[in-house]
């Protein structure tokens, strides 16, 4: 009788992550924002982490960032996970240019040492200066990455995140 | 009148005589001594000669087992050059006078012809039993089967005990048949080297219970309905779609496990590393559950189909009522006919 009557619903397991929704629409290798929604006040502080998306054996990234300077007011920019482990990284950021955020993170690669996957390349800390929703976008060209030969790395997808001020 | 000496040695006589009697509360139609018999090679219509010869030496070893009778020139050594110097067929000895002529050769009291003949799966057994000395057939006997000729040994037997119905060894036959109402029945297997090891019990409505066992474990009914090799087959099969199903099932339900443990943490993360970890592996636990759950159905589906041909089967090969008809020239199934016919023939004699 178990053979006449043994039978079990399909899967359902929906893949509605609110962070996860927006990558799930992404071609790899991409870049983008988490989170890609941030709701604050007028004076509050928050970060928001830049990230590459299965991005395979990268020694270096460029991130050009680009925020409504008369909204957002960037604060401090700290190193991600992406090169965390590799030996001899090199990481610095640039946001003496208005509106633009320069972020700059390479490693020595040897033959047996490369980054991949998903990981945080910086975080980055803003306050809201006033009531203005903005975005946070990437800019391209500039934004690029490249492999241990210096060969580059086609970012296939970018991200953004909104900014929502109460 | 006679003296009371005289009485006294009558009634002396008597009781030493009666003393002298067997003690036996049965009555046997020839005397204890054995009376001998030959069975002919059955003639064979439709099956092999090596299955008319395995048949016929069933019925000899289960004729020399449960009746009085000495059965002679069994064994096919014996059956070689006993009328001739050259090899000599006898299934094609059909005829009564040359039955009769085999008989006297091989001096024996009785001898059986007999023909099985099949026509696509029902077969037909028929047997004489032939008197040597009065030269005529003392009674017929046959019967229908069908099924296949792996089931077919215990029509043999019965055909015995039909042809034998008065000769019947009581005490042998106890232990085998039981005496009811309706004739005989077999009470258990004698040859289990030979025979499944289900009886059949003919009083019982065989199709009925072979349903009944096949609709709880297919292939069950057809090994009762003595069809052993197709019947485990059947069971093999329905263990492998069990089997099959059992493995589906627990690759659906260790799945399911880990793709709920994985969704659990999946919904609250924010760290996208982790959720398109998680995604990928619960996208897999998802195709192997909604794989295994598809090859449920088509289990399910292909086991029903299974289970009605199954049924089908077994209402064909299920064992059905013995056809039992009498042509004997002598004796009929009635008992007291029998007994009063089968005098007269030994009075003529």
């Amino acid at each position: 009788m178990m053979l006449f009557t043994l039978s079990c619903a399909d899967s359902d397991y929906p893949m509605d992550n609110w962070i996860d929704v927006p990558l799930q629409e992404m071609e790899p290798p991409a870049v983008f924002f988490n989170p890609h929604e941030i709701n604050v006040s007028v004076g509050d502080t928050f970060a928001v982490n830049l990230y590459v998306l299965q991005v395979d054996n990268v020694a270096g990234v460029r991130l050009r960032v680009q925020y409504l300077r008369q909204s957002l007011q960037f604060l401090d920019m700290e190193v991600g996970e992406l090169f965390i482990d590799a030996f001899d990284t090199l990481f610095f950021w640039d946001s003496t240019e208005a509106s633009y955020l320069d972020v700059y993170s390479f490693y020595l690669a040897d033959e047996s040492t490369y980054s991949s996957g998903t990981r945080s390349i910086a975080t980055a800390y803003f306050r809201a200066k006033n009531s203005l929703d903005s975005e946070l976008i990437y800019l391209r060209p500039a934004t690029r990455m490249v492999t241990p030969d210096n060969e580059p790395i086609i970012i296939k997808s970018y991200g953004k995140a909104t900014i929502k001020v109460d | 009148m006679r003296s009371p000496k005289t009485i006294a040695s009558a009634a002396l006589l008597s009781l030493v005589s009666a003393a002298s009697l067997p003690d036996t509360p049965h009555f046997y139609l020839y005397d204890l001594a054995s009376p001998t018999i030959a069975v002919i090679d059955f003639h064979n219509q439709g099956i092999s000669p090596a299955a008319g010869q395995t048949l016929t030496e069933r019925f000899r070893l289960t004729l020399s087992m449960y009746t009085p009778y000495s059965v002679e020139a069994s064994g096919i050594e014996n059956r070689i050059n006993i009328l001739n110097r050259k090899s000599r067929s006898y299934s094609t000895c059909t005829s009564i006078s040359c039955a009769v002529n085999v008989g006297k050769l091989l001096n024996v009291d009785r001898i059986v012809i007999g023909n099985i003949s099949r026509e696509s799966n029902q077969y037909t057994l028929s047997a004489d039993l032939v008197s040597v000395q009065m030269e005529e057939i003392i009674r017929s006997r046959s019967l229908e089967y069908i099924g296949e000729l792996d089931g077919i040994h215990d029509y043999v037997d019965t055909l015995v005990t039909r042809l034998f119905y008065d000769e019947l060894n009581p005490v042998l036959y106890a232990s085998r048949f039981l005496i009811t109402s309706d004739g005989l029945a077999l009470r258990q297997t004698s040859f289990p080297q030979l025979e499944s090891k289900i009886d059949l019990e003919l009083e019982k409505n065989e199709v009925l219970w072979a349903m009944l066992y096949s609709s709880a474990l297919p292939g069950a009914g057809q090994v009762y309905s003595k069809r052993v090799v197709i019947g485990r087959r059947i069971i093999g099969g329905w263990a492998t779609l069990g089997s099959l199903m059992a493995y589906n099932y627990f690759r659906y339900y260790s799945s399911n496990k880990e793709a709920d443990k994985l969704y659990a943490s999946y919904g609250p993360s924010l760290v996208p590393e982790d959720l398109i970890a998680d995604r990928l592996k619960i996208q897999e636990y998802a195709q192997t559950m909604d794989r295994a759950n598809r090859n449920m159905r088509i289990i399910r589906n292909f086991s029903v189909i299974y289970w009605l041909g199954n049924m089908w089967h077994t209402w064909q090969v299920a064992p059905r009522k013995i056809e039992v008809e009498p042509s004997s020239i002598l004796l009929t199934m009635d008992p007291v006919i029998n007994e009063i016919g089968f005098v007269l023939s030994v009075a003529l004699n």
